[in-house]
Protein backbone atom coordinates (compact mmCIF):
# COMPACT_ATOMS: atom_id res chain seq x y z
CA UNK A 1 0.00 0.00 0.00
CA UNK A 2 1.74 3.35 -1.17
CA UNK A 3 -1.04 5.89 -1.04
CA UNK A 4 -4.13 6.67 1.02
CA UNK A 5 -7.01 9.45 0.99
CA UNK A 6 -7.34 11.65 3.90
CA UNK A 7 -10.40 13.35 3.70
CA UNK A 8 -10.86 16.70 5.63
CA UNK A 9 -13.60 18.21 7.43
CA UNK A 10 -14.72 19.97 4.13
CA UNK A 11 -14.64 16.61 2.51
CA UNK A 12 -12.28 17.48 0.32
CA UNK A 13 -9.78 14.40 -0.58
CA UNK A 14 -6.34 14.40 -0.47
CA UNK A 15 -3.99 11.74 -1.40
CA UNK A 16 -0.82 11.09 0.69
CA UNK A 17 1.96 9.00 0.92
CA UNK A 18 1.32 5.78 3.77
CA UNK A 19 4.33 6.64 5.34
CA UNK A 20 2.74 9.32 7.28
CA UNK A 21 1.49 6.88 9.39
CA UNK A 22 5.51 7.15 10.63
CA UNK A 23 4.22 10.65 12.42
CA UNK A 24 0.33 10.32 13.23
CA UNK A 25 -0.53 7.59 15.92
CA UNK A 26 -4.22 8.05 14.70
CA UNK A 27 -3.20 7.29 10.81
CA UNK A 28 -0.65 4.52 12.09
CA UNK A 29 -3.73 3.00 13.81
CA UNK A 30 -5.91 2.94 10.90
CA UNK A 31 -3.98 1.68 9.07
CA UNK A 32 -4.17 -1.97 10.53
CA UNK A 33 -7.46 -2.62 9.32
CA UNK A 34 -7.66 -0.51 6.33
CA UNK A 35 -8.83 -1.77 3.14
CA UNK A 36 -7.31 -0.02 -0.29
CA UNK A 37 -9.26 2.82 -1.73
CA UNK A 38 -10.85 3.42 1.34
CA UNK A 39 -10.90 7.28 2.51
CA UNK A 40 -9.68 8.36 5.94
CA UNK A 41 -12.42 10.67 7.16
CA UNK A 42 -10.59 13.43 9.90
CA UNK A 43 -13.58 14.94 10.88
CA UNK A 44 -11.74 17.20 13.20
CA UNK A 45 -9.06 18.59 10.70
CA UNK A 46 -9.55 21.35 7.99
CA UNK A 47 -8.48 21.49 4.53
CA UNK A 48 -6.08 24.80 5.79
CA UNK A 49 -4.94 22.46 8.70
CA UNK A 50 -4.23 19.25 6.44
CA UNK A 51 -2.56 20.96 4.01
CA UNK A 52 0.71 22.33 6.67
CA UNK A 53 0.32 18.74 8.56
CA UNK A 54 0.98 17.23 4.95
CA UNK A 55 3.79 20.16 4.20
CA UNK A 56 5.30 19.44 7.23
CA UNK A 57 5.55 15.90 6.87
CA UNK A 58 6.93 15.97 3.43
CA UNK A 59 9.32 18.39 4.19
CA UNK A 60 10.73 15.85 6.98
CA UNK A 61 10.48 12.92 4.54
CA UNK A 62 7.62 11.19 6.80
CA UNK A 63 10.50 10.75 9.71
CA UNK A 64 10.02 11.88 13.06
CA UNK A 65 12.56 15.44 13.33
CA UNK A 66 14.31 16.04 16.21
CA UNK A 67 11.55 17.70 18.87
CA UNK A 68 11.95 21.47 19.62
CA UNK A 69 14.00 22.18 22.86
CA UNK A 70 12.70 21.25 26.29
CA UNK A 71 12.59 23.55 28.35
CA UNK A 72 12.86 25.73 25.52
CA UNK A 73 15.75 27.99 26.08
CA UNK A 74 15.28 31.42 24.43
CA UNK A 75 11.92 33.59 22.95
CA UNK A 76 13.30 32.97 19.61
CA UNK A 77 11.95 29.53 18.46
CA UNK A 78 14.93 29.35 15.96
CA UNK A 79 17.03 28.77 18.93
CA UNK A 80 14.68 25.86 20.27
CA UNK A 81 14.40 23.30 16.70
CA UNK A 82 17.23 21.75 15.00
CA UNK A 83 15.72 22.25 11.72
CA UNK A 84 15.24 25.95 11.20
CA UNK A 85 12.17 25.41 8.21
CA UNK A 86 10.58 24.36 11.38
CA UNK A 87 11.02 28.10 13.16
CA UNK A 88 10.01 29.54 9.38
CA UNK A 89 7.29 26.90 9.37
CA UNK A 90 5.33 27.88 12.54
CA UNK A 91 6.56 31.50 12.73
CA UNK A 92 4.29 31.85 9.57
CA UNK A 93 1.24 31.08 11.60
CA UNK A 94 -0.73 33.53 13.69
CA UNK A 95 -1.90 32.50 17.53
CA UNK A 96 -4.89 31.48 16.40
CA UNK A 97 -3.65 29.55 13.44
CA UNK A 98 -0.93 27.43 15.77
CA UNK A 99 -4.07 26.47 18.68
CA UNK A 100 -6.49 25.15 15.18
CA UNK A 101 -3.09 23.35 14.45
CA UNK A 102 -2.54 21.72 17.84
CA UNK A 103 -6.14 20.90 18.46
CA UNK A 104 -5.80 19.47 14.63
CA UNK A 105 -2.47 17.62 15.52
CA UNK A 106 -3.80 16.43 18.90
CA UNK A 107 -6.55 14.73 17.05
CA UNK A 108 -4.11 13.01 14.47
CA UNK A 109 -2.01 11.82 17.57
CA UNK A 110 1.18 13.81 15.81
CA UNK A 111 3.46 14.30 19.06
CA UNK A 112 6.59 15.93 16.75
CA UNK A 113 4.22 18.56 15.42
CA UNK A 114 2.06 19.65 18.54
CA UNK A 115 5.34 19.89 20.23
CA UNK A 116 6.70 22.50 17.97
CA UNK A 117 3.60 24.49 18.16
CA UNK A 118 3.44 24.19 21.91
CA UNK A 119 6.82 25.37 22.06
CA UNK A 120 6.12 28.36 19.81
CA UNK A 121 3.10 29.88 22.37
CA UNK A 122 5.63 28.82 24.81
CA UNK A 123 8.09 31.02 23.66
CA UNK A 124 5.55 33.74 23.86
CA UNK A 125 5.59 33.50 27.88
CA UNK A 126 9.49 33.13 27.67
CA UNK A 127 11.24 35.93 29.47
CA UNK A 128 7.85 38.62 29.25
CA UNK A 129 6.89 40.69 32.29
CA UNK A 130 3.75 39.87 34.04
CA UNK A 131 2.51 43.08 33.22
CA UNK A 132 3.64 42.47 29.24
CA UNK A 133 1.71 39.18 29.37
CA UNK A 134 -1.79 40.55 30.82
CA UNK A 135 -1.52 43.47 27.79
CA UNK A 136 -0.34 41.29 25.17
CA UNK A 137 -3.39 38.54 26.09
CA UNK A 138 -5.95 41.32 27.04
CA UNK A 139 -6.21 39.90 30.83
CA UNK A 140 -7.99 42.49 32.28
CA UNK A 141 -8.83 40.34 35.83
CA UNK A 142 -6.38 41.91 38.55
CA UNK A 143 -5.42 40.30 42.13
CA UNK A 144 -6.05 42.53 44.42
CA UNK A 145 -3.35 43.79 47.14
CA UNK A 146 -3.44 40.82 49.42
CA UNK A 147 -3.62 38.04 46.61
CA UNK A 148 -0.68 39.79 45.14
CA UNK A 149 1.35 39.25 48.47
CA UNK A 150 0.12 36.14 48.64
CA UNK A 151 1.17 35.12 45.56
CA UNK A 152 4.95 36.52 46.23
CA UNK A 153 4.69 34.37 49.36
CA UNK A 154 3.93 31.26 47.38
CA UNK A 155 6.87 30.60 45.80
CA UNK A 156 9.40 32.45 47.92
CA UNK A 157 12.10 29.78 46.69
CA UNK A 158 11.73 30.79 43.42
CA UNK A 159 11.92 34.36 43.53
CA UNK A 160 14.88 33.76 45.71
CA UNK A 161 16.69 31.77 43.03
CA UNK A 162 15.40 34.47 40.47
CA UNK A 163 17.44 37.15 42.41
CA UNK A 164 20.73 35.60 42.59
CA UNK A 165 21.01 36.75 38.84
CA UNK B 1 -4.89 24.21 46.13
CA UNK B 2 -6.05 21.81 43.88
CA UNK B 3 -9.97 22.13 42.91
CA UNK B 4 -12.13 20.75 40.86
CA UNK B 5 -15.52 22.31 39.00
CA UNK B 6 -17.93 19.73 38.61
CA UNK B 7 -21.50 19.99 37.20
CA UNK B 8 -23.78 17.89 39.48
CA UNK B 9 -27.68 18.77 40.07
CA UNK B 10 -31.24 16.36 40.68
CA UNK B 11 -33.00 15.59 37.82
CA UNK B 12 -36.62 14.18 38.07
CA UNK B 13 -40.46 14.74 37.52
CA UNK B 14 -42.18 16.46 39.88
CA UNK B 15 -45.17 15.52 42.30
CA UNK B 16 -46.63 18.54 42.54
CA UNK B 17 -47.10 21.51 40.28
CA UNK B 18 -46.51 24.07 42.92
CA UNK B 19 -42.72 25.03 42.32
CA UNK B 20 -41.84 27.76 39.98
CA UNK B 21 -38.69 27.62 36.98
CA UNK B 22 -36.14 30.22 38.08
CA UNK B 23 -35.17 31.37 34.85
CA UNK B 24 -39.17 32.01 33.71
CA UNK B 25 -41.27 32.16 36.26
CA UNK B 26 -43.73 29.92 35.44
CA UNK B 27 -44.77 26.74 37.29
CA UNK B 28 -43.22 23.27 36.79
CA UNK B 29 -46.06 20.58 35.77
CA UNK B 30 -46.09 17.33 36.84
CA UNK B 31 -45.37 15.85 33.57
CA UNK B 32 -42.03 18.12 33.23
CA UNK B 33 -39.27 17.23 33.96
CA UNK B 34 -37.76 19.53 36.19
CA UNK B 35 -34.11 20.23 37.61
CA UNK B 36 -32.89 21.14 41.11
CA UNK B 37 -30.18 22.48 42.18
CA UNK B 38 -29.09 24.18 45.29
CA UNK B 39 -27.33 27.50 45.24
CA UNK B 40 -25.73 28.62 48.61
CA UNK B 41 -28.62 27.51 51.05
CA UNK B 42 -31.67 28.28 48.31
CA UNK B 43 -32.69 25.25 46.20
CA UNK B 44 -33.04 26.50 43.02
CA UNK B 45 -36.17 24.52 39.77
CA UNK B 46 -35.55 24.83 36.71
CA UNK B 47 -38.06 23.11 33.47
CA UNK B 48 -35.10 21.31 31.79
CA UNK B 49 -35.14 23.22 28.77
CA UNK B 50 -34.79 26.24 31.15
CA UNK B 51 -31.46 25.02 32.63
CA UNK B 52 -27.92 26.13 31.79
CA UNK B 53 -25.31 24.70 33.81
CA UNK B 54 -22.74 27.13 35.19
CA UNK B 55 -19.39 26.18 33.76
CA UNK B 56 -19.04 25.44 30.44
CA UNK B 57 -17.90 21.52 31.27
CA UNK B 58 -18.86 18.13 30.14
CA UNK B 59 -21.39 16.84 32.29
CA UNK B 60 -20.65 13.02 33.92
CA UNK B 61 -23.60 11.38 34.74
CA UNK B 62 -22.19 10.12 38.07
CA UNK B 63 -22.42 13.84 39.51
CA UNK B 64 -26.02 13.65 38.80
CA UNK B 65 -28.98 12.34 40.65
CA UNK B 66 -31.74 11.23 38.61
CA UNK B 67 -34.69 9.86 38.61
CA UNK B 68 -36.88 9.53 36.36
CA UNK B 69 -39.28 7.01 34.05
CA UNK B 70 -38.16 5.87 30.62
CA UNK B 71 -39.66 8.72 28.49
CA UNK B 72 -38.33 11.06 30.21
CA UNK B 73 -35.10 9.27 30.72
CA UNK B 74 -34.68 9.30 27.07
CA UNK B 75 -35.62 13.41 26.46
CA UNK B 76 -33.28 13.89 29.53
CA UNK B 77 -30.44 11.78 27.41
CA UNK B 78 -31.02 13.81 24.31
CA UNK B 79 -30.27 17.07 26.08
CA UNK B 80 -27.17 15.59 27.94
CA UNK B 81 -25.88 14.46 24.40
CA UNK B 82 -26.50 17.57 23.47
CA UNK B 83 -24.72 19.18 26.09
CA UNK B 84 -21.88 17.32 26.43
CA UNK B 85 -21.01 17.39 22.40
CA UNK B 86 -19.70 21.05 22.95
CA UNK B 87 -16.65 19.29 25.51
CA UNK B 88 -14.57 16.93 25.80
CA UNK B 89 -14.63 14.74 28.22
CA UNK B 90 -12.87 15.43 31.36
CA UNK B 91 -8.84 13.67 32.18
CA UNK B 92 -9.12 12.13 35.49
CA UNK B 93 -5.53 13.26 35.95
CA UNK B 94 -6.32 17.20 35.68
CA UNK B 95 -7.62 18.41 38.46
CA UNK B 96 -7.87 22.33 38.24
CA UNK B 97 -10.54 25.08 38.62
CA UNK B 98 -12.23 27.03 35.25
CA UNK B 99 -11.78 30.53 35.50
CA UNK B 100 -12.88 33.41 33.12
CA UNK B 101 -10.94 33.43 30.24
CA UNK B 102 -9.86 36.43 27.70
CA UNK B 103 -7.15 35.56 25.81
CA UNK B 104 -6.64 32.45 23.56
CA UNK B 105 -9.92 31.82 22.00
CA UNK B 106 -10.40 28.45 22.76
CA UNK B 107 -12.94 25.74 24.35
CA UNK B 108 -11.97 26.22 28.14
CA UNK B 109 -11.77 22.17 28.13
CA UNK B 110 -8.94 22.29 25.49
CA UNK B 111 -7.54 25.59 26.86
CA UNK B 112 -6.33 24.06 30.02
CA UNK B 113 -4.84 20.65 28.67
CA UNK B 114 -3.20 23.21 25.80
CA UNK B 115 -1.53 26.07 28.94
CA UNK B 116 -0.61 22.74 30.78
CA UNK B 117 1.30 21.15 28.11
CA UNK B 118 2.65 24.71 27.04
CA UNK B 119 4.25 25.33 30.81
CA UNK B 120 5.43 22.13 30.31
CA UNK B 121 8.24 23.73 27.79
CA UNK B 122 9.16 26.22 30.53
CA UNK B 123 11.20 26.52 33.41
CA UNK B 124 9.81 26.78 36.90
CA UNK B 125 11.41 30.50 37.03
CA UNK B 126 8.87 31.13 34.18
CA UNK B 127 5.86 29.88 36.08
CA UNK B 128 6.70 30.71 39.21
CA UNK B 129 7.83 34.21 38.80
CA UNK B 130 6.06 35.30 35.99
CA UNK B 131 3.26 33.75 34.53
CA UNK B 132 1.73 32.34 37.89
CA UNK B 133 0.90 36.43 38.67
CA UNK B 134 -0.41 37.17 35.70
CA UNK B 135 -3.92 35.84 35.66
CA UNK B 136 -6.16 33.69 38.31
CA UNK B 137 -6.28 31.09 35.61
CA UNK B 138 -2.35 30.93 34.95
CA UNK B 139 -2.14 30.93 38.83
CA UNK B 140 -4.09 27.79 39.06
CA UNK B 141 -2.11 26.15 36.85
CA UNK B 142 1.00 26.69 38.69
CA UNK B 143 -0.24 24.80 40.87
CA UNK B 144 -1.64 22.01 38.93
CA UNK B 145 0.05 18.64 40.53
CA UNK B 146 0.12 16.91 36.54
CA UNK B 147 2.35 19.97 35.59
CA UNK B 148 4.41 19.68 38.56
CA UNK B 149 5.06 15.73 37.90
CA UNK B 150 5.43 16.25 34.17
CA UNK B 151 8.18 19.13 35.32
CA UNK B 152 9.76 16.77 37.99
CA UNK B 153 10.15 13.68 35.52
CA UNK B 154 11.78 16.30 33.02
CA UNK B 155 14.19 18.00 35.36
CA UNK B 156 15.21 15.03 37.55
CA UNK B 157 14.68 12.11 35.38
CA UNK B 158 12.38 10.51 37.75
CA UNK B 159 8.27 9.64 37.98
CA UNK B 160 6.59 11.57 40.50
CA UNK B 161 3.59 9.60 41.59
CA UNK B 162 1.44 10.86 44.01
CA UNK B 163 -0.64 14.71 45.06
CA UNK B 164 2.45 16.09 45.85
CA UNK B 165 4.59 16.68 42.92
CA UNK B 166 5.21 20.28 43.33
CA UNK B 167 6.43 19.76 46.94
CA UNK B 168 8.56 17.10 45.97
CA UNK B 169 10.07 19.33 42.60
CA UNK B 170 10.67 22.11 45.33
CA UNK B 171 12.47 18.89 47.99
CA UNK B 172 14.58 17.62 45.48
CA UNK B 173 15.31 21.10 43.26
CA UNK B 174 16.79 21.93 46.70
CA UNK B 175 18.58 19.40 48.34
CA UNK B 176 19.76 17.58 45.52
CA UNK B 177 22.75 18.01 43.66
CA UNK B 178 22.50 19.38 39.95
CA UNK B 179 24.97 16.82 38.49
CA UNK B 180 24.52 13.40 40.90
CA UNK B 181 21.39 14.06 41.65
CA UNK B 182 22.32 12.62 45.36
CA UNK B 183 21.62 14.71 48.51
CA UNK B 184 24.53 16.10 50.35
CA UNK B 185 25.54 18.26 53.28
CA UNK B 186 28.22 20.05 51.71
CA UNK B 187 27.40 21.70 48.76
CA UNK B 188 27.70 24.68 47.15
CA UNK B 189 25.55 27.35 46.06
CA UNK B 190 25.64 27.49 42.47
CA UNK B 191 24.29 30.79 41.01
CA UNK B 192 24.50 30.55 37.26
CA UNK B 193 22.25 27.48 37.82
CA UNK B 194 20.77 28.72 40.69
CA UNK B 195 20.82 24.87 41.79
CA UNK B 196 23.75 23.22 44.26
CA UNK B 197 26.34 21.40 43.70
CA UNK B 198 27.87 18.65 45.81
CA UNK B 199 31.32 19.52 46.98
CA UNK B 200 32.65 16.00 45.20
CA UNK B 201 30.85 17.11 42.02
CA UNK B 202 32.12 20.46 42.53
CA UNK B 203 36.06 19.11 42.80
CA UNK B 204 35.23 17.54 39.77
CA UNK B 205 36.99 18.53 36.41
CA UNK B 206 33.37 18.88 34.64
CA UNK B 207 32.64 21.35 36.77
CA UNK B 208 35.69 23.97 35.87
CA UNK B 209 34.92 27.09 34.85
CA UNK B 210 35.63 28.04 31.27
CA UNK B 211 35.87 31.31 29.74
CA UNK B 212 35.01 32.30 26.17
CA UNK B 213 38.22 32.18 25.00
CA UNK B 214 39.27 29.10 26.38
CA UNK B 215 35.75 27.49 24.54
CA UNK B 216 36.68 28.65 21.10
CA UNK B 217 39.74 27.36 21.81
CA UNK B 218 38.85 23.98 23.32
CA UNK B 219 36.03 23.50 20.94
CA UNK B 220 37.03 25.44 18.07
CA UNK B 221 33.50 26.76 18.01
CA UNK B 222 32.12 30.33 18.01
CA UNK B 223 30.74 31.42 21.23
CA UNK B 224 27.30 33.07 19.99
CA UNK B 225 26.23 29.32 18.40
CA UNK B 226 25.97 27.80 22.13
CA UNK B 227 23.29 29.87 23.80
CA UNK B 228 25.40 29.93 27.46
CA UNK B 229 24.53 31.83 30.39
CA UNK B 230 27.87 33.50 31.73
CA UNK B 231 29.22 34.49 35.41
CA UNK B 232 31.40 37.24 35.79
CA UNK B 233 34.78 36.42 36.84
CA UNK B 234 36.42 38.08 39.38
CA UNK B 235 38.21 40.59 38.25
CA UNK B 236 35.10 41.98 36.00
CA UNK B 237 36.12 41.06 32.50
CA UNK B 238 36.33 37.05 32.05
CA UNK B 239 32.96 35.24 30.95
CA UNK B 240 32.77 31.57 32.75
CA UNK B 241 30.96 29.08 32.51
CA UNK B 242 30.74 25.56 33.47
CA UNK B 243 32.58 22.64 31.09
CA UNK B 244 29.39 20.34 31.93
CA UNK B 245 27.39 22.95 30.31
CA UNK B 246 29.50 24.15 27.75
CA UNK B 247 29.87 20.51 26.48
CA UNK B 248 26.28 19.92 26.30
CA UNK B 249 25.48 23.01 24.45
CA UNK B 250 28.46 22.14 21.97
CA UNK B 251 27.01 18.89 21.54
CA UNK B 252 23.88 19.80 20.78
CA UNK B 253 25.49 22.62 18.29
CA UNK B 254 27.35 19.88 16.65
CA UNK B 255 24.37 17.46 16.45
CA UNK B 256 22.50 19.79 14.69
CA UNK B 257 24.76 20.98 12.24
CA UNK B 258 25.52 16.93 11.43
CA UNK B 259 21.85 16.74 10.89
CA UNK B 260 21.30 19.59 8.73
CA UNK B 261 24.38 18.63 6.77
CA UNK B 262 23.19 14.63 6.41
CA UNK B 263 19.44 16.46 5.32
CA UNK B 264 21.73 18.47 2.43
CA UNK B 265 23.66 15.74 1.25
CA UNK B 266 20.52 13.60 0.86
CA UNK B 267 18.94 15.87 -0.87
CA UNK B 268 21.42 16.83 -3.09
CA UNK B 269 23.02 13.37 -3.45
CA UNK B 270 20.75 10.66 -2.01
CA UNK B 271 21.05 8.63 0.84
CA UNK B 272 23.39 6.29 -0.56
CA UNK B 273 25.99 8.74 -1.33
CA UNK B 274 29.12 7.64 -0.26
CA UNK B 275 29.62 11.16 1.57
CA UNK B 276 26.34 10.96 3.04
CA UNK B 277 26.58 8.10 4.50
CA UNK B 278 30.16 9.13 5.70
CA UNK B 279 29.15 12.35 7.59
CA UNK B 280 26.19 10.18 9.22
CA UNK B 281 28.71 7.92 10.71
CA UNK B 282 30.37 11.63 12.57
CA UNK B 283 30.29 10.77 16.16
CA UNK B 284 29.68 14.33 16.89
CA UNK B 285 30.55 13.07 20.76
CA UNK B 286 34.01 12.06 19.92
CA UNK B 287 35.36 15.81 17.76
CA UNK B 288 37.78 17.05 20.83
CA UNK B 289 41.30 15.38 21.45
CA UNK B 290 42.07 17.22 24.10
CA UNK B 291 45.52 16.97 25.29
CA UNK B 292 47.39 18.18 28.90
CA UNK B 293 46.26 21.45 28.78
CA UNK B 294 43.36 23.10 26.54
CA UNK B 295 45.79 25.19 24.31
CA UNK B 296 47.07 22.28 22.48
CA UNK B 297 44.26 21.00 20.29
CA UNK B 298 44.48 18.21 17.74
CA UNK B 299 41.86 17.22 15.06
CA UNK B 300 40.73 14.31 15.19
CA UNK B 301 42.72 11.58 13.64
CA UNK B 302 39.80 10.36 11.35
CA UNK B 303 40.41 13.73 9.09
CA UNK B 304 43.91 13.17 8.41
CA UNK B 305 44.85 9.97 8.02
CA UNK B 306 41.41 7.17 7.81
CA UNK B 307 39.55 9.45 4.97
CA UNK B 308 41.63 11.26 2.67
CA UNK B 309 39.01 13.33 0.95
CA UNK B 310 38.88 17.53 1.17
CA UNK B 311 35.65 17.60 1.24
CA UNK B 312 35.08 15.71 4.01
CA UNK B 313 38.07 17.30 5.80
CA UNK B 314 35.75 20.71 5.62
CA UNK B 315 32.43 19.05 6.44
CA UNK B 316 34.28 17.71 9.56
CA UNK B 317 35.43 20.91 10.59
CA UNK B 318 32.24 22.80 9.80
CA UNK B 319 30.29 20.34 11.98
CA UNK B 320 33.31 21.00 14.81
CA UNK B 321 33.09 24.50 14.36
CA UNK B 322 29.23 24.25 14.74
CA UNK B 323 29.19 27.08 11.65
CA UNK B 324 27.67 26.25 8.18
CA UNK B 325 27.09 29.40 5.87
CA UNK B 326 26.09 29.67 2.12
CA UNK B 327 29.95 29.90 1.16
CA UNK B 328 31.61 27.53 2.70
CA UNK B 329 28.35 24.89 1.71
CA UNK B 330 29.36 26.02 -1.93
CA UNK B 331 32.85 25.27 -1.52
CA UNK B 332 31.54 21.65 0.25
CA UNK B 333 29.80 20.98 -3.39
CA UNK B 334 32.91 22.01 -5.34
CA UNK B 335 35.30 19.66 -3.45
CA UNK B 336 32.54 16.23 -3.66
CA UNK B 337 32.42 17.23 -6.94
CA UNK B 338 36.35 16.70 -7.16
CA UNK B 339 36.82 13.73 -4.70
CA UNK B 340 34.01 11.72 -6.29
CA UNK B 341 33.98 12.63 -9.97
Amino acid sequence: MSEITLVSKEGTKIQISSQFSNLSGFIHNILQDYQQNEDISLASVSFINLQMILEYAVHHNFQVPQPPRCPITSPNIADNVSDPWDAEFVNRLNEDQIIDLVTATNFLDMKSLMDLCLAKIACMFKYKDIETLRKEYGITEEFTAEIEEKLKSDFPWAMEAESND
Amino acid sequence: MDTIFTISFSVGLPKTSSTVCFNCHKKIQRSEIRVSKKKYDRQLYFHLPCYTPEHNLFILVSNLTIDLDENSGLIFENWLNSWNSHFLPPDPNISIAWNKTKSFEVPKCKRLRLLINVFEFLTYQDICCNLASVSKEFYEISWNNYLWGALFQRDFNKLCEGNECRKLYIDTFFNCCTRCGISSNKYIRCTLLKRIICKNCFESKSCELLDKNTIKRVYGINTKYLNLKYHIGNNGNRRLCYKFLVEAAVKERRGMIKNKVVQLLSDKYGSNHDMTKIVSSIDTNDMDQIRKTYYKITYHPKISNEIPYESYKMIYSAIRNGGLNFARLSKIYDLIKKDFP
